[in-house]
């Protein structure tokens, strides 16, 4: 059935990107730095929340999916309600059936399903960042994820999305070549990325923002 | 109808049924093999419907293929049982049992599936079919502490069986033996009853 309204930016343009999609990186790139790093033991997970103001706690952008599994998820506030909500169906579902935990690694395939096949189907992305860290093979192994916008899911060692993702980024590579220890480079991406964002800005100030980090360790180690 | 018998031991598991199908009085076939290895690593007994339970058993073995290509790593065998049960369940039930036997690095795990979609983990050993009768009473009346190996269990799984061809019309002609060891590979043995005849010299007198 013929849509009723314009899907152009849906399809692939001149220049061979889906505007759409590119559009949905823009949006977010807007988002709040969300941060993972892992080595062979553990996981270390950080975000950059909303501080200071008596009526805003800040959003929730590590979700619990599962005991083996976490998603970080940045952007667009309703796009990451949704992703939630689906995510906790799913590893209800996963239990229900086969009385196990859900993976990163099958939280990561389904959300890439999921996001490639809006596109397919005319509906728009959502403009959401999307970090997948957990232990995959029962709960043993540490895994990290990217589920991008276009339903790619990339398998990473250390991944920054977000807001000044660039210097996020780069702090955490500075970290996995000096051998910094884990906790360190992944809070210094958090805090690159947070001089980023307020350096220069009228409105911000590092003083309304707090950094989370989590330490994440196998169940079964 | 069908003897299925399921029996854990120390050193692994060993599954056995007999070799008779039925279509009511009928004796359809005397070669079936009522045993599915689903892995290298796990293999389930079908008493009861073939359609159904055949059906059921290469569902199985798809899922178990495609969860391990998916993500990369097989079923655990619990997620395997549960799946086999919660399978079942949702289908509405299927007319027939099931035993089913699964392995890990820890071991290997022995478990009944019911046609209602039941899921019990089995420490010792389980039986199912029309031939449970006879079976189960070879098995009650086995002592277990003598019982501590492969071997061993392959001999009171093969009585079982053998004493429910005697007394169960829908078990019959031949046993099927699978073992699945706590490492290693696999086997499945299958042997065939003879029926020779001879001549028997009791004296008939009328009563």
């Amino acid at each position: 059935m013929k849509p009723t309204v314009d899907t152009a930016y849906l399809h692939f343009d001149e220049t061979g990107n889906i505007p759409a999609i590119k559009y949905a990186r823009i949006t977010l790139g807007m988002g709040l730095p969300i941060i993972a790093a892992r080595d062979d033991k553990k996981i270390v997970v950080a975000t950059v929340n909303r501080e200071g103001n008596p009526l805003y706690s800040g959003a929730e952008k590590i979700v619990r999916v599962s005991k083996d599994c976490v998603v970080l998820v940045t952007g667009h506030g309703g796009d990451t309600n949704q992703v939630r909500q689906m995510l906790r169906d799913m590893a209800v579902n996963h239990k229900f059936v086969l009385g196990s935990e859900v993976s990163p690694k099958e939280v990561s395939l389904s959300l890439s399903d999921y996001l490639h096949e809006l596109g397919m189907n005319y509906r728009r992305p959502l403009g959401v960042g999307i970090i997948v860290a957990g232990f995959d093979q029962g709960g043993t192994t540490p895994a990290i994820y990217h589920c991008d916008v276009d339903g790619n899911a990339i398998d990473r060692n250390g991944i920054a999305l977000g807001k000044e993702t660039g210097a996020a980024e780069h702090e955490l590579q500075k970290g996995f070549k000096e051998k910094t220890k884990l906790e360190d480079a992944v809070r210094a991406a958090a805090e690159a990325a947070l001089r980023g964002m307020t350096e220069g800005s009228a409105e911000a100030e590092a003083k309304d923002f707090r950094i989370d980090v989590e330490i994440l360790k196998p169940r079964n180690a | 109808m069908t003897t299925t018998v399921g029996i854990k031991t120390p050193e692994g598991i060993v599954l056995a049924t007999d070799r008779r199908a039925t279509m009511g009085y009928y004796v359809a076939d005397k070669d079936v093999v009522k045993i599915e290895p689903l892995d290298d690593h796990s293999a389930i007994t079908i008493a009861g419907s073939v359609s159904q339970a055949q059906s059921y058993a290469h569902m199985l073995r798809l899922n178990l293929e495609y969860i391990r290509n998916r993500r990369g790593w097989p079923l655990a065998p619990r997620e395997l049982a549960k799946l086999a049960a919660h399978s079942i369940q949702r289908s509405g039930g299927i007319y027939g049992q099931f035993i089913l036997a699964t392995r890990d690095a820890k071991g290997t795990h022995l478990w009944d599936v019911g046609g209602d979609g039941s899921l019990i983990a089995k420490r010792d050993f389980t039986v199912t079919g029309s031939g449970t009768g006879p079976a189960v009473g070879v098995l009650e009346s086995t002592d277990w502490d003598q019982v501590k190996t492969i071997q061993d269990a392959e001999d009171v799984a093969g009585r079982a069986i053998r004493a429910s061809t005697q007394r169960d019309v829908g078990s019959g002609n031949g046993l099927v033996v699978y073992t699945l060891p706590n490492e290693g590979p696999y086997t499945m043995k299958m042997y065939t009853f003879k029926q020779s005849v001879e001549e028997d010299e009791t004296e008939v007198s009328a009563l």
